[in-house]
């Protein structure tokens, strides 16, 4: 069961799926947060809000029917990624994302990479505030809790070690996007975690068998 | 060296010249209509990239628009391409032709 939303997009009224509003909102967000510096930044938004709006009213042609989630992934796969969006700006920047035509490199980056560091808000590396984003707490907490491992611990300087050589450093889209994707259940947000720092651990396992080939390495000479 | 990567590129910098030569062909166009004619025509492209394009044509002086009231739903921006607009496609055009020809006698 979900709640549904009425939305007006681009003077259209669209029912929507309370989960599908979030991440229609934050797929928003990051093209917000693309064209930020951008002229005509708020013509880009209108014509792409009018398209999104046209597509879905062409999706509810039948009545009492309504936007989920599957929709709102449709348009994304339709419109493209707001980093895919940008050709201009591309050639000018160093390591931007190619604008290819398939979503491989969308889905790594949204899917796998889900804590990043925000080193926009960083007094080390930006580990904790990262960290914040994604636990959802305030990133005084998780400041004090590292302070706290630290001096009693003194377990503390070598997880942050670590996590900063782990976590990748976030793009402001990503950081946007981490901040509003919002857990639906205590259990969801359990197996995310899981899943996350099984990853964490394996890119963590990569880095000690690198760097241990690379001491046998040394030694060997 | 990455096929996709370099088709892409190849179809990015295409895609401007298609865009204002269907605006032409229209003498006014809706984005979604350009859409449509780029897929009928088999220029598959991310629709969203369309939209910077034609907002920093716009911007350019190269294109601009109206709002035209619709039947279908709410007013539409249609995009018409300025005095600039049709020399710029036109130089487009022309160096389009010299290096198709190029381009072809160099890869036969």
């Amino acid at each position: 069961m979900q709640k549904i939303i009425q939305i007006n997009i681009a003077g259209r009224l669209i029912p929507i799926e309370a989960d599908a509003y979030d991440a229609l909102r934050t797929y928003l967000l990051t093209i917000d947060t693309q064209f930020a510096n951008e002229e005509g930044k708020d013509d880009i938004i209108e014509d792409i809000e009018s398209r999104i709006a046209e597509l879905f009213s062409m999706k509810l042609t039948n009545p009492n029917t309504c936007i989920d989630r599957q929709d709102v992934q449709r348009i994304i796969t339709t419109l493209g990624a707001a980093h895919e969006l940008d050709n201009e700006n591309e050639a000018g920047r160093q390591k931007r994302m190619p604008v290819t035509y398939t979503h491989s490199d969308y889905k790594r980056k949204t899917q796998r990479d889900k804590i990043f560091r925000d080193t926009g808000n960083k007094y080390i590396g930006g580990v904790c505030s990262g960290l914040s984003h994604y636990l959802n707490l305030d990133t005084t907490w998780v400041r004090l809790l590292f302070a706290l491992l630290v001096i009693f611990a003194g377990s503390g300087v070598v997880i942050y070690l670590i996590a900063w050589a782990v976590i990748p450093e976030g793009t402001p889209a990503q950081l946007a996007a981490a901040k509003n994707s919002k857990p639906q259940s205590v259990s969801e947000f359990a197996d995310r975690v899981a899943k996350d720092l099984d990853e964490l651990g394996k890119k963590a396992e990569n880095m000690t068998k690198e760097l241990t080939d690379w001491f046998k390495k040394k030694r060997e000479k | 060296m990455n096929i996709d990567n370099t088709i892409s590129q190849m179809r990015k910098g295409l895609l401007e010249f298609c865009i204002l030569g269907i605006i032409k062909s229209e003498k006014e166009a809706y984005p979604s209509d350009i859409l449509e004619r780029l897929k009928t025509a088999n220029l598959v492209v991310l629709e969203g990239t369309i939209y910077p394009l034609l907002t920093r044509l716009k911007n350019a002086e190269i294109l601009d628009y109206q709002w035209v009231e619709s039947l279908s739903g709410p007013p539409r921006k249609y995009y018409t391409l300025t005095k600039n607009g049709h020399k710029f496609y036109n130089n487009l055009k022309s160096t389009w032709a010299d290096i198709s020809t190029s381009v072809e006698t160099l890869t036969q």
